[in-house]
């Protein structure tokens, strides 16, 4: 049997979905400003995240990731799609996933909870706020979460 | 009655009777003749050749010919050329039938003519007597040009009154046609303004926390590293970004007063202050505020804008304040079918030429250095209140600071159902 991953040696692998660069980059930064160096995939819409996710094409090596940053504003399809198809699918809906967008919206809110979005953050205008979020989601999932065993498969 | 007189009357000789039955017709023909002539109709008599026999003062009257030049004429004279020849067919075929009278015609139908020539509307009827003689036809005709006259002028009284309603009726009808036309403009361009809303929220956030987020990233990488000049135009800039989201965000509660109210329910306030007392716990400490509350009613409410708007004055209250810890009152007074709530403080003050301005969206009157904010809690405050069919205004408070009331009406509603919800009363 597997020891259960330990956080100290395997920091929880993100597969970011974002589609504005300079949300990517600043996501990206957030994370660096928080001494975080958890590996990170980026992919910029919704049918390449579910494409990675599959391990479709140029992705079939990659492992599954151990959270998924969705935005739900996306090309070709959005967050929302996304959110269901991991759901139905039973070999990924296990895997947390956290809402993060600019919008505040009711009905955003309602609709990730009730495709199971595993929380919603807005993301703060202010990048000192952005950084405390993303570190805190980071602590949160890292050592407060027990993830499920095969996430790293 | 009479019979028993006429036993009681002496016999008397036969010369006399007869001599009385001979009175007794001439004083008859004699009545019958005064009756002829005061009668108000034209009565005319002819024999079955039609030929005038009897004319009488209203004859005369009526038609304008003297009785002398009437008699011995056909009836014919009497009538207009054109309707004669139908006349005879109909006077003919009175004389063959059984009966003994008849209406002329219906009302209308009978056209007399005057000497003159001029034609009149009349009525008449006809009947006929057999004489030794012959056939003795008497017609009794009225001039009925007055009640024409009155006729036609009702008629043209109803029928202008009728057109007047019409046109009326599609003054109405365009009208009605132009309100619903503004109406659908009017939802119309509520939706657009709710879409704008939701626009400014999330689209223009976008841009604006890339603005916000990477100047903020600028001073803090490259901070003190530039010079002096660098480090306070950055400043500006993430201050700017700042604010604007911040006005972003109060459009956008601005425009969901209207948009996302809720129903309203019967709302107690006192428990609404409560939960206020408890949302601005830390300005009601920080300032060491006083706040006392004076007997509040349930009322016709959306619960969730009932507490926006009692939070929003409140908190201008402490905001407000001067030099001294704040002391809010609120109190209640009944008038006119409405409900008015003060909220009075000890405050600041408002300069009464200012009383209409605050209520306007975005407009402040101190600097956001001295009182920070963005000047959209009073328009809030107002949207809310009107929502609710009342008003709300500005007064100087007695003594100092000042006093904002606002009226809600009184429903039925709101006591019956809060007495109905209150089960555990005791019995």
């Amino acid at each position: 049997m597997n020891p259960p991953p330990n956080p100290q040696t395997h920091p929880i692998r993100i597969l970011l979905v974002e589609d504005n660069p300079g949300d990517v980059r600043l996501t990206l930064e957030a994370f660096k400003d928080g001494k975080m160096d958890n590996p990170m995939d980026v992919v910029r819409d919704g049918v390449e995240a579910l494409a990675y996710l599959r391990r479709e094409g140029a992705y079939r090596d990659k492992p599954l990731p151990d959270l998924i940053l969705l935005d739900l504003n996306l090309p070709r399809m959005d967050g929302r799609e996304v959110l269901a198809a991991i759901k139905a699918d039973p070999r990924l809906k296990f895997i947390p996933v956290v809402v993060l967008t600019t919008s505040k919206a009711e009905q955003d809110v309602v609709k990730s909870y009730v495709l199971q979005a595993s929380c919603f953050i807005t993301k703060p205008v202010d990048f000192n706020k952005f950084t405390d979020v993303v570190k805190g989601i980071d602590s949160f999932w890292l050592s407060i979460v027990t993830l499920p065993p095969g996430a790293h498969a | 009655m009479a019979s028993e007189k006429e036993t009681e009357t002496p016999p008397s000789g036969h010369g006399e009777r007869i001599a009385a039955a001979a009175d007794a017709v001439g004083t008859a023909d004699r009545h019958f003749a005064e009756i002829l002539n005061i009668a108000d109709d034209a009565i005319i008599s002819t024999d079955a050749a039609r030929k005038i026999l009897l004319f009488n003062h209203s004859a005369e009257r009526i038609f304008g010919y003297r009785a002398d030049e009437a008699l011995g004429q056909p009836l014919e004279l009497l009538l207009p050329e054109r309707l004669r020849h139908r006349h005879e067919a109909h006077v003919r075929d009175f004389g063959a039938a059984a009966e003994t009278a008849r209406v002329m015609a219906k009302r209308g139908e009978i056209v007399g003519c005057r000497k003159d020539g001029t034609e009149f509307p009349a009525e008449a009827s006809i009947s006929k007597l057999a004489t030794a003689d012959g056939l003795v036809f008497t017609v009794i005709l009225r001039d009925i040009s007055d009640r024409k006259a009155a006729e036609q002028a009702l008629q043209k009284a109803h029928d202008e009154l009728e057109i007047r309603v019409a046109e009326r009726t599609a003054e109405l009808t365009e009208k009605n046609r132009l309100l619903a036309h503004q109406a659908r403009e009017l939802a119309r361009s509520n939706a657009d303004l709710e879409q704008f809303a939701s626009v400014a929220s999330h689209d223009l956030q976008e841009p604006l926390r890339m603005i916000a987020s990477y100047t903020q990233l600028l001073v803090k990488r490259y901070g003190g590293r530039l010079d002096a000049d660098a480090d306070e135009f950055m400043q500006y800039a993430v201050d700017g970004a700042m604010r604007m989201q911040r006005l972003i965000n109060d459009l956008l509660a601005f425009s969901r007063v209207g948009t996302r109210g809720k129903e309203f329910a019967p709302t107690p306030l006192a428990a609404v202050v409560e939960r206020l007392r408890v949302s601005l716990r830390a300005a009601i400490e920080e300032s060491g505020a006083q706040i006392r509350v004076g007997e509040l009613p349930t009322v016709w409410a959306d619960e969730m804008q009932m507490e926006l708007l009692l939070q929003n004055l409140v908190s201008n209250a402490i905001k407000f304040r001067g030099d001294e810890p704040p002391q809010i009152d609120i109190a209640a007074t009944h008038q006119d079918a409405a409900w008015q709530i003060d909220v009075s403080d000890r405050g600041i003050g408002i300069d009464p030429q200012y009383a209409e301005r605050i209520f306007v969206i975005f407009q402040r009157l101190h600097t956001t250095a001295d009182y920070p904010g963005t000047g959209i809690g009073l328009a809030i405050c107002k949207k809310i209140v009107e929502r609710h069919g009342g008003r709300i205004w500005v007064t100087p408070a007695p003594g100092r600071g000042t006093r904002f009331s606002f009226t809600l009406p009184d429903k039925e509603e709101a006591r019956h159902e809060s007495t109905a919800q209150s089960p555990d009363a005791p019995d």
